[in-house]
């Protein structure tokens, strides 16, 4: 979810990249939008071959909370494994 | 579809009952279903013969009678061994009216010997009980005539409607139209309603049987035969590739009696009759192929191909209506970017997840209308004392009315920790909602 505006996200390409399964993907998503922390948006201009896909990024709070949200993690992950070099930055 | 369009003048010149049938709607998998609202007029009218298979509706027949359209090439009456005066009151009525005698038993069976019989251009079935309302027929030709081969009536479609449909049939029939739009490919919206119009050209199609004599008390009846005509008609006109429409109608409740027709019984019967004809007749499917110069997909093979597409319908339809916008979405989702569909594990395993996605959209929805009724109850100092009081009230009440005021001094622990427990929980709840209640000022103020 923390990628740049040139590659976009979809909820296909999302559930592949978390592993996740749609059925947990897409209700999180609508969760994340309602709590403003994500931001979705059609595909433009509309293709030919196909339906328009719904792209979804992060706000600028969604990206400030994310953030801290990755810190927390690490923290607590250094808390518990002491003396690993770099925690699980991803 | 287009196709169609052209075929007009072919059909006005299609008198005789030697079939052109046009298959090239059949190429499209059978999605050749299109509700159509055209409105083409020719020079010369086709001769419209209207039959009405009736089990003893003596009682209904003036209604329907009254309701049929001016200038019908003929009236046709299948009698189906009715004991009361049918046959008498049909004569009555309408002294040109055709009187044709079933030979075996069942709807289907007077279907067939009143289609055998009809001699118009355009056949229009009718029941006999006022449910449906002949005065629509015009309707029903308008769509023959805009290109349609097969003009069927739907209660479910806009400037549909029914005033005897129960919740259970409702249920019934999407379910059934649901198993047929994966088995037989064409999507309907009413499929078990007994009102069709058509060129009698596509006769030799529905291949009903009206010859077969069974010997008259052995109560033997034959494959479609009983109620499952319709959707009999239905699976066998779309399978043929012709083209078939929706045309919206209106379902008055049966005036007199009671209908023959049980839920159940016959729900099972309608859904028999999807699959036995996709299993034992794939003839008309394997023709309308070959003419493509394809080769007919495996069962498995439609079926998985049309799954996804079914799957995600019926979990956009549980995600709601504001919901709607989605389908492009997990359409999209299925093909890549040129739109060339995923593998076919993938597409399945990802529209799986469609489905419990739509339940914890429902799920979310509930929540956000509890937590809005929590809120207003938060928000106000007054409600929160109400309520709260009641459950602090109720069990007060209960000790003080079975063991009186000591009772209250004896469990006074109890009382204090279930008091201390709903003050705890009401600012718990307050600080887990973000909800504070107005200071100062108590209540008045919303």
């Amino acid at each position: 979810m923390g990628a740049g505006p040139d590659d976009r996200i979809w909820g296909f390409r999302l559930c592949e990249e978390a592993d996740l399964g749609s059925g947990t993907v897409y209700p999180l998503l609508e969760r994340l939008e309602r709590g403003g922390l994500v931001r979705s948006f059609w595909e433009e201009p509309a293709p030919s071959g196909r339906p328009r896909r719904r792209y979804y990024e992060l706000t600028s709070t969604g990206r400030q909370e994310a953030a801290a949200a990755i810190a927390a993690r690490n923290a607590a992950r250094r808390r518990w494994l002491p003396r690993t070099a770099h925690g699980g930055a991803s | 579809m287009k196709l169609f369009a052209g075929a007009l003048e072919q059909q006005r010149a299609d008198a005789n009952p030697a079939v052109e049938l046009h298959y090239g709607n059949a190429g499209a998998g059978g999605y050749g279903l299109k509700r159509c609202s055209v409105g083409a007029s020719s020079p010369a009218p086709p001769r419209v013969s209207v039959v009405i298979p009736a089990l003893n509706e003596a009682r209904n027949l003036p209604h329907v009678f009254a309701r049929l359209p001016p200038g019908l090439h003929e009236v046709i009456v299948v009698d189906g061994h009715s004991v009361d005066d049918t046959v008498a009151t049909a004569r009555r009525l309408r002294p040109d009216v055709r009187i044709v005698r079933q030979n075996r038993y069942g709807k289907g069976n007077a279907v067939a010997c009143g289609l055998a019989a009809a001699t118009g251009d355009i056949i229009a079935l009718v029941d006999a009980d006022g449910s449906v309302d002949p005065a629509e027929i015009p309707r029903f030709v308008k769509a023959l005539l805009g290109g349609a081969d097969f003009a069927q009536g739907t209660r479910f479609a806009d400037g549909g409607g029914s005033s005897d449909v129960t919740r259970l049939r409702r249920l019934g029939n999407w379910l059934l139209s649901v198993l047929f739009s994966v088995v037989v490919g064409s999507r309907y919206t009413d499929l078990c309603y007994g009102y069709s119009v058509f060129w009698r050209r596509i006769l030799p199609v529905l291949r009903l049987d009206a010859d077969t004599d069974v010997p008259v008390g052995g109560g033997t009846r034959l494959w479609g035969d009983g109620f499952e005509v319709d959707v009999l008609m239905n699976i066998r006109a779309v399978r043929a590739g012709l083209m078939v429409t929706e045309v919206p109608s209106y379902e008055h409740s049966r005036i007199h009696g009671v209908s023959n027709l049980n839920a159940f019984s016959d729900g099972f019967r309608v859904m028999r009759a999807i699959a036995a004809e996709r299993l034992y007749h794939p003839e008309s499917k394997a023709i309308a192929h070959r003419r493509n110069g394809a080769r007919r997909p495996s069962l498995m093979a439609t079926i998985s191909e049309r799954l996804p597409r079914q799957v995600t319908g019926i979990a956009l339809k549980m995600a709601g209506r504001q919901r709607a916008h989605l389908r492009d979405a997990w359409d999209s989702d299925l093909l890549d970017e040129n739109g060339v569909p995923l593998s076919l594990s993938n597409r399945l395993r990802h529209v799986a997840g469609y489905v419990p996605a739509a339940i914890r959209y429902r799920i979310d929805d509930l929540a956000a209308v509890l937590g809005r009724a929590l809120d207003a109850v938060l928000i106000s100092q007054r409600r929160t004392r109400t309520i709260a009081g009641a459950l602090f009230g109720i069990p007060v009440e209960m000790i003080f009315s079975r063991e009186g005021l000591y009772g209250l001094v004896t469990n006074a622990d109890s009382l204090a920790a279930l008091f201390a427990a709903l003050c705890a929980s009401v600012s718990w709840l307050r600080k887990w909602r973000g909800v504070k209640p107005p200071e100062k000022k108590k209540n008045v103020s919303r």
